[in-house]
Order: structure tokens, then C-alpha cells, then sequence
């Protein structure tokens, strides 16, 4: 399908019939400047891409969450770029994630080479300046609803920090300095103060 | 601190130090990075988005520029994109070349399937790599090295440890 959308009109939703992984990620690559999801009831999400500054935030989060997962070796990192099939149907992708290693897809099987079927173990999700908070909440409780143990909804213009866990209505924290993992990523800290103020220069630089 | 030292992003001279401070771009201080969901745009007025970039101090907008908190009007220095097996390697081929005449001094386009790298440079048509372990930074970049072993094989052989 090509269509072409003005990015004033961005985000959009689209109807389609029902997509293979093939056809939805074949969908996708005709857009490489856009950001697609899938809702559960086939609705199709057109995004566009983060502003800079909030980009620059993303991949400083990213990176903290990568370097921890590569020392922890328990698990893996996908990119905000990355979809998942949740169990409810969706085709999701959150800013930032963790996997347990166990829960890959086998080597071999059709699915490790496409959307893998789980809703990850943690997810990130930054709020942007142009995303709606409320958008935002209902994706942290499907992430919930389908899996996802641990959640953070991290807003940077309000510094808060909302906590989601399965069976617990979210937690709030207020201008932290760091949040601190548990459950799947126990262990993992991540520093905020680079997140509020990504262009700060660092102390003793 | 124990891990390994041939992880993509950490300079092979490094033994320890604060878990934040392990990234290249974090330890250079000339530039930050942007991840795959970041958009710019270009002095041609298009909105594009790099699966990874790098871009210099200088080149972020002032304190109170009206295009800090949107899409800055400029282009990374350097920039990645990581072909998926859907997407198709002449769309691609065009946009690196779009990332060049738009001011990118340094372009990376990764074939995981085919195990090439393809270095863009101004001026220059591009170097093809096959199945390198590892490609060097140059020019914005000088100083870093993406080791490739786990691009190539990112994930465990057996999922089960």
C-alpha cells in the first residue's frame, strides 16, 4: 500500500484488513521516515518520527539500558523501533524494553525471524511533547494486560516518573534523580538527571 | 566491573568506570546520539530519521532556539541505518545518498543478511565491506569502532541457558 500523508496530519489512524507479519513489515519499510503500530482491533497508528530532543533523550536511555543488559547477560534490548505481537493481537513497540533470554523465540523457528509473540519483561515508554499522556497510560496497561512486568512511563516536561506493575495500580515519583529495577531487570538503575537536562555539561568534564 | 570487552559501543582501551560513562559518544563529549525513532529535518525541507546518528555539540540549537524541543533544522554528521529484511536495499541505498547531500560526512549501511557494511563519504562512492568484524569510525567519528561479531549473531544459539 503507498499512500503519502502530510506530517501536519501525523498521527493518524488507518484501517486495513488483517496483515501477515510479512505484509504489515513490507507496509512499514514503504515509510521508513514513519512509525507504525497495529491496536488489537486492527486499527493502524501512523507516527512520526520523535522531535530531536526527545530522540537524544531516548538514546540515552537506550544506552543505559543496553550497557546494563550486556553486563547483566540475562536478557536483550530492543529499540524503539521494534514491534512485538502481543497476545491480544496488537503490534507494539515500546522506547525501550528488556527480554529474558529464555523467552526468545527458538533458533529455527519462523517467528525468531519476524514479530516475536510476547509483550517484553520491562518496557519504557518517554512521553514526547506531542504525545497524550491519557494515549500513553492505556498503552502501559496493555503492556501490563499481556505480559510486560514492569513498566515505566518516564514524562521529562513534568519529571515524573509512573511505575506500572501487574495487579498494582501505577506509582508515581516526582522529580527523581534515578529510578531504580526490579523484578526482570533487578539491578538496573537508570540515571535521570541526564534524561531531564540532556544537554547539562557533565561534572568535571 | 566484569563484562566483555568487545561490546559495540565501548572503546577497546577501557577497563572500568561508571556504567553510564561505558558509551563512546558519552565518553568522546563532542556529540550525542539519536535512536532510530528521531527525526531531523533536512536543509531540502524533507523529515527523515537515522536507525542510529551521531551530531556534534555545535550542531544542537541554542538554549531557547525555536527549534530545540522540535525537529532541528540540521543533519546528523554521521549516521547508521540497519537494513531489516523487508526493507529494500535501493530505498535505502537512496536515502544514504540523501544523508550525504544533505550534509552527513559519514554514512554506515548495515546488511545484516548479507553481512556488508556500505560507507558512504561525501564525494566518494561507497566502499562495500564483506563480513568485517568490526568497521572504524572516521572524520566526525575518528575514535570509534562498532564491533559487528554481535550484530551478526545478536542473539543466543540456543535460547534456552
Amino acid at each position: 500500500m503507498v499512500f503519502s500523508i502530510d506530517d501536519s496530519l501525523l498521527p493518524a489512524t488507518l484501517t486495513a484488513g488483517p496483515m501477515t507479519d510479512e505484509e504489515f513489515a513490507a507496509f512499514c519499510s514503504e515509510h521508513p521516515d514513519l512509525n507504525f503500530e497495529m491496536t488489537a482491533e486492527g486499527v493502524i497508528l501512523v507516527m512520526p518520527p520523535t522531535y530531536s530532543s526527545n530522540g537524544v533523550r531516548n538514546s540515552l536511555i537506550n544506552n543505559q539500558l543496553g550497557t546494563w543488559a550486556r553486563i547483566d547477560r540475562r536478557g536483550v534490548t530492543p529499540d524503539s523501533s521494534t514491534g512485538f505481537m502481543l497476545p491480544n493481537g496488537a503490534r507494539r513497540a515500546p522506547d525501550a524494553g528488556w527480554i529474558a533470554k529464555s523467552r526468545i523465540p527458538a533458533a529455527g523457528s519462523v517467528e525468531r525471524d519476524r514479530y516475536w509473540r510476547l509483550s517484553p519483561d520491562f518496557v519504557i515508554e518517554l512521553k514526547s511533547s506531542t504525545d497524550r499522556l491519557h494515549i500513553l497510560r492505556e498503552k502501559m496497561e496493555e503492556w501490563i494486560a499481556n505480559g510486560t512486568s514492569l513498566g515505566w512511563l518516564i514524562d521529562p516536561e513534568a519529571r515524573t516518573v509512573e511505575i506500572y506493575r501487574a495487579g498494582r495500580g501505577p506509582e508515581i515519583l516526582k522529580n527523581p534523580d534515578r529510578v531504580h529495577g526490579e523484578g526482570p531487570v533487578e539491578g538496573f538503575t537508570l540515571d535521570l538527571t541526564e534524561v531531564w537536562d540532556p544537554f547539562a555539561e557533565p561534572p568535571g568534564r | 566491573m566484569a563484562f566483555s570487552i568487545d561490546d559495540a559501543l565501548l572503546p577497546a582501551t577501557l577497563t572500568a568506570g561508571p556504567m553510564t560513562d561505558l558509551i563512546w559518544a558519552d565518553l568522546d563529549g563532542r556529540g550525542v546520539t539519536t535512536e532510530s525513532s528521531t527525526g531531523f529535518v533536512l536543509p531540502d525541507g524533507a523529515r527523515r530519521s537515522p536507525d542510529a546518528g551521531w551530531i556534534e555539540n555545535s550542531r544542537i540549537p541554542a538554549d531557547g532556539a525555536p527549534d530545540l524541543d522540535e525537529y532541528w533544522h540540521t543533519c546528523p554528521n554521521f549516521v547508521i541505518e540497519l537494513k531489516s529484511r523487508t526493507d529494500r536495499l535501493p530505498t535505502l541505498r537512496e536515502k544514504m545518498e540523501e544523508w550525504i547531500s544533505s550534509g552527513v560526512s559519514l554514512g554506515w549501511l548495515i546488511d545484516p543478511e548479507t553481512r556488508t557494511v556500505e560507507i558512504y563519504r561525501p564525494g566518494r562512492d561507497p566502499e562495500s565491506l564483506k563480513n568485517p568484524d568490526r568497521v572504524r569510525g572516521e572524520g566526525p567519528v575518528e575514535g570509534f569502532t562498532l564491533d559487528l561479531k554481535k550484530v551478526w549473531n545478536p542473539l543466543p544459539r540456543s535460547p534456552a541457558r
